[in-house]
């Protein structure tokens, strides 16, 4: 069972539960989604007569199979289950759609009834960990879901106006510095994993990992670079006071919206300076700068001290720009930017890697620092982690790594044929770039780049 | 007590009214109230103990309204549906707070106890998790056992029909159920536009903007859904059915969903459109790929550059990554070497830079934030920071904080005076006490720190260390004290005089010491009334004050102590006479020694005298050593002082 399959199920049962705290029972949506989740988790039922979903830690599991993927895809699912004491869920087929609801109303915390003797059925098999087969890449998922615990916590701090404290965010960086100083290639292909409903959070963490890997290019030690992490980490904080509304307007935003926008550096900024415990200097910094551009535009406008465009005491301004940005932020800048253009945001499709690094590379000395963008370059190579390309047969492959560190030598694994069939469990083959004819979107072949996690590893070693 | 009835019962003409007014001002003052002290609450350690909290529960008990339930917003308070501006940071800190838990009302059933107000905001103020796991903290507020205060859920305030739910009628869900699959959904709308690509993208467009427009304003997450499935499907469709379609929402493409639906896609993608769509079109696409750019919204800088070369959007996606691939083999494809590499090396910044950096970054959003409630946000994270690195004892960066804002301030004139009030309301008893500590520890790595941190912050702390030194019985925390208040004085001692009228003695002594530190001689005045003072301790200090003012010019007063009515002063003015030069002093000394008939006092006299030694006061001593026949008891007493002393060897 491939987290693809399982895929469907899990988003079945997330939007099922989403319906049945937003419409009232029998209500006609709610019906169509309970049985749209019955018959997807009938289908990965299939033969068996039931399927068994488990919740290990940071693991979901559909049966003995690890869902490495979907765990952090659907991290904020899981961790509602958690939170309402589901270790596992049995669905046993034929699967009514009113257990589906009754399990979805518990799962959103409508009803405390807890689904027994039904076809679906809570904790009836709970696997230990023993019982699992222990997942490779274990850890660095681990550092991930942890990662986004924090930003979630600090969230909620920021949300209603107490401070947080940065130990926990230290503890996060940790956790992740060490799994991508021990795991490069598959930290960079982790990286891709999205998710549009809580965008912040992921993007943070992606451009934490993304900025790591390239602090570590640039020569940072240990301690330079877990400064740099939590910069990085909470470089988008000030986005969390932004309403809805604004942050998942779909088209670009003006007037007061859009001021609103421009004003999440300086309110990361001050939620980092408030922060207790130590670490928030350069943090601060990463948050308040990472939009100024190189050549002193972008926002804010940085060198001001009366915020009137010219000094307190009636010199002119002069705009803060290239080196006189911090270093960190010049960095981040970069990581932020290839993060967010590789993802689906509400005001935009998602691009393919190989654009992101284009726009980069088109803002060398304008819009970013030229040495890191040679740098983001040389550590993603001509085909980042993540891409899919489509090979002059036909076939899809994905990037799952570089062959020997070398940038222009992408390892990739072959995700459809020539007919254009997913392969069920794709495997590295030998590829020559110049077979490349087109690069494509995760949306448009239907897989995750972070769900061949495995493969980036299985070669690796 | 329950006033609500007796103001206004429902038989009164117009009473509903009446009552409805004084519910809200009421209200109005209760959200002040509760604001003042929940601000102190996070402020202080001992909130019960300051006069703002104390006032707060005094206010509330004076109320005389209840029960008065208080509704709560996202960030804000209401009364009966009507929203109460809020004035103080610490009532928009608790509303925002009492959301966050999910709280829908407040309720004030009586006075609220200091003890009531405490268990409520420290309910409110704990780990949320926690709070949710007692059932939140309505529950935790019931289980204490309050009767003055009451917590009321959000969902125990609505009202059935108030419940929130988006209003999309069946057509959009139905719509939004088929658009789950955009292939199938596509393949929908081709088949029901008999495969005419024309009639796809008028009845594309009008599906789109009906749906859009069914939508209710708030539901922005089903806008974004809307959007996101006919983009999604619009990629499924035939390129002959795109190029129609994309020249349709061109047409409209300054009405906001049409904007919606164009700004979804990437440059390269509407690029592969551009080169076949008609001249009107293209325009169209080229103006607003330039709005596009100019609103700034993160939109792909190479947009416009695109629209205008690229005709093959494929060949321009290959493009890219043969130009990255000459960049990755210009560097030899050696990842470790490089101009660039080197360059980046160099810059790797310094540790020690941190806090800089950091400071910065405080100084630059002081510049930036100009309304009111930011400005004060900022303020506190100021102080914040300077009090936690007192707390934890780095003194030399709370230095840094407090100079680095308050030397060359990032801030106009008219803000300068708030750092200044921040700084004051930052100096808690608390802190001060640490920073005294400090003080003792001579020779300590704090020490100096201290010290000049109190120097720093002069002005502000000035009244506070004023009283806590009038408080300090330890003789060397006293005399640090002086010192500290003494160097503040120097700069500005303007805070001090305010002291000098004070109705405590040794208030105004401690004072009077001070002032002889500062070294400003405009205070010399000041300090010269304080010679009138009933309290002789309080004459000897500013005598002891005034040299150091005055230099030579203060002799006249130090000459004056020596006819002071009580001995400590003319001790005090005869000991700082025994070294002057001043040619008054040794008439002003053989005066002084005719007019005494104390023995103690002649001796110290004549030992003052015979230091000095000049032939005048030689001769002085000698005419009343001389003297043959004294007719009073202290006539004698002087000739037998000056005989003594004009015996002793020289």
């Amino acid at each position: 069972m491939s987290d693809i399959s399982a895929h469907g199920l899990l988003a079945a049962v997330r939007r099922a539960v989403r319906d049945v705290g937003l419409y009232p029972a029998g209500h006609p949506t709610t019906v169509e989604t309970l049985d749209a989740c019955a018959a997807a988790a009938e289908d990965v039922a299939v033969g068996a007569g039931e399927v068994v979903l488990t919740l290990v830690g940071d693991a979901l599991y559909l049966d003995r199979n690890l869902l490495g993927h979907a765990s952090l895809e659907y991290n904020g699912l899981m961790r509602e289950m958690q939170q309402r004491g589901i270790d596992s869920i049995t669905f046993i087929v034929p699967v009514m759609p009113a257990d589906v609801g009754d399990l979805a109303a518990f799962i959103a915390g409508v009803s405390d009834d807890v689904p027994a003797g039904s076809t679906v059925r809570l904790n009836e098999r709970p696997l230990t960990l023993t019982e699992l087969p222990s997942p490779e890449l274990a850890g660095l998922r681990s550092s991930y879901a942890g990662s986004l615990d924090v930003l979630r916590a600090i969230g909620v701090a920021v949300r209603s106006d107490v401070d947080f404290g940065m130990g926990a965010v230290a503890d996060a960086v940790e956790s992740l510095l060490g799994q991508t100083l021990e795991q490069p290639g598959a930290s960079l292909l982790l990286s891709t994993v999205k998710s549009h409903d809580e965008y912040t959070f992921y993007h943070s963490v992606n451009t934490c990992i993304l900025s790591l890997a390239m602090g570590r290019l640039v020569g940072l030690d240990e301690e330079r670079l877990r400064v740099l992490g939590a910069g990085a980490l909470l470089h988008d904080i000030g986005k969390i006071g932004v309403p809805q509304g604004v942050l998942r307007n779909p088209g670009r935003l003006q007037g007061h919206d859009w001021e609103l926008i421009k004003r999440h550096p300086q309110e990361g900024a001050q939620s980092i300076l408030a922060a207790s415990g130590a670490g928030q200097e350069v943090a601060s910094a990463i948050a308040f700068e990472h939009h100024a551009r190189f050549d002193g535009s972008g926002y804010p406008k940085l060198g001001h001290s009366d915020g009137h465009g010219h000094g307190h005491n009636g010199h002119e301004h002069k705009p803060r720009s290239g080196r006189d940005l911090h270093f960190f932020s010049r960095l981040v800048s970069i990581s932020d930017t290839y993060d967010a253009i590789t993802t689906r945001r509400s005001y935009r499709r998602a691009e393919t890697p190989t654009r992101a690094l284009n726009v980069i590379l088109n803002g060398a000395a304008t819009s970013y620092d030229p040495d890191f963008v040679k740098a983001f370059i040389h550590l993603m190579g001509v085909y980042p982690p993540g891409s899919l390309l489509q090979l002059r047969g036909g076939e899809v492959v994905m990037v799952i790594g570089q062959e020997d560190g070398d940038p222009h030598r992408p390892k990739v694994a072959l995700v459809k044929d020539r007919m254009g069939s997913a392969i069920p469990e794709p495997e590295p083959i030998d590829f020559a770039p110049d077979q490349v004819v087109d690069q494509l979107l995760p949306d448009r072949v239907g897989i995750d780049p972070a769900s061949l996690l495995e493969l980036a590893v299985v070669d690796a070693a | 007590m329950t006033a609500k009835p007796a103001v206004a019962g429902p038989s009164t003409p117009g009473g509903e009214e009446v009552a409805e007014d004084l519910g809200r001002a009421a209200a109005i003052e209760a959200i002040d109230a509760l604001g003042a002290a929940f601000g102190t609450y996070l402020l202080y350690p001992n909130p019960e103990g300051q006069l703002i909290y104390q006032r707060s529960v005094e206010r509330l008990a004076e109320l005389g309204y209840w029960p008065l339930p208080i509704g709560i917003g996202a960030g804000f308070f209401h009364y009966e549906d009507e929203r109460i501006s809020i004035e103080r940071d610490g009532a928009e800190r608790l509303a925002k707070l009492l959301f966050v838990h999910d709280i829908g009302e407040i309720r004030l059933n009586s006075a609220v106890p200091v003890e009531d107000l405490a268990v409520v905001f420290e309910i409110l103020t704990s780990d949320e998790e926690m709070v949710q796991d007692g059932g939140g903290a309505h529950v935790l507020v019931e289980m204490s056992g309050l009767a003055s205060i009451r917590l009321v859920h959000r969902f125990a305030t609505l009202e059935p029909e108030d419940e929130v739910e988006p209003d999309r009628d069946d057509r959009v869900d139905r719509l939004l159920e088929l658009a789950a699959d955009p292939e199938r959904f596509a393949a929908v709308l081709v088949e029901e536009a008999g495969n005419d690509p024309l009639r796809l993208a008028e009845r594309f467009v009008s599906w789109y903007l009906e749906i859009y427009e069914r939508l209710d304003g708030n539901d922005v997450a089903g806008r974004e859904e809307v959007v996101r499935a006919f983009v999604e499907a619009f990629f499924y469709l035939p390129q002959a059915f795109q190029v129609p379609l994309v020249a349709r929402f061109l047409e409209s493409k300054d009405d906001k969903p049409c904007q919606n639906f164009l700004d979804q896609f990437s440059g390269h993608e509407l690029a592969g459109v551009a080169p076949q769509l008609d001249g009107d079109s293209r325009e169209r696409l080229m103006s607003y790929a330039r709005v596009a750019l100019d609103t700034a919204d993160g939109r792909p800088e190479e947009l416009l550059a695109l629209l205008q070369s690229a005709s093959e959007v494929k060949e321009a996606r290959m493009a890219v990554a043969r130009r990255v691939e000459q960049l990755i083999r210009h560097d030899a494809g050696d990842v470790v070497s490089g101009e660039w590499l080197d360059s980046l090396h160099e810059q790797r910044p310094d540790a020690r830079e941190d806090f800089a950096t950091a400071l910065g970054v405080l100084r630059e959003l002081f510049g930036l934030e100009h309304v009111g409630d930011r400005f004060r946000r900022l303020l506190r994270i100021w102080a914040g920071r300077v009090a936690m690195c007192i707390r934890t004892g780095d003194l030399a960066a709370a230095n840094r904080w407090v100079e680095g804002v308050l030397t060359d301030p990032p801030v106009g004139p008219e803000r300068r005076v708030q750092l200044e009030k921040a700084l004051a309301e930052m100096a808690t008893p608390k802190l001060l006490e640490i920073l005294v500590g400090h003080l003792e520890e001579e020779g300590g790595p704090n020490n100096e720190a201290a010290l000049r941190l109190l120097e720093t912050w002069g002005r502000p702390v000035a009244d506070k260390l004023v009283e806590r030194l009038a408080e300090e019985e330890n003789p060397n925390r006293r005399r640090m004290l002086i010192d500290v208040l003494g160097s503040i004085a120097r700069i500005d001692p303007e805070p001090l005089l305010s002291f000098l009228g004070d109705s405590r003695w040794y208030v105004v002594r401690n004072l009077a010491m001070i002032l002889g530190k500062s070294g400003r001689p405009e205070v010399a005045g000041r300090v010269k009334s304080l010679m009138r003072h009933d309290d002789h301790r309080v004459r000897v200090e500013a005598l002891r004050a005034l040299p150091p003012l005055l230099g030579d010019a203060s002799v006249t007063n130090t000459l004056a102590g020596l006819s002071d009515a009580h001995p400590r002063v003319r001790q005090a003015s005869l000991a700082l006479l025994r070294n002057s030069e001043h040619p008054r002093v040794d008439d002003a000394l053989l005066d002084a020694f005719a007019a005494s008939d104390d023995a103690e006092e002649l001796d110290r006299l004549t030992d003052v005298l015979m230091r000095r030694g000049s032939p005048k006061v030689l001769a002085g001593l000698a005419g009343h050593a001389n003297r043959r026949v004294t007719l009073s008891a202290g006539g004698r007493l002087r000739r037998d002082a000056a005989r003594r002393a004009l015996e002793r060897p020289r």
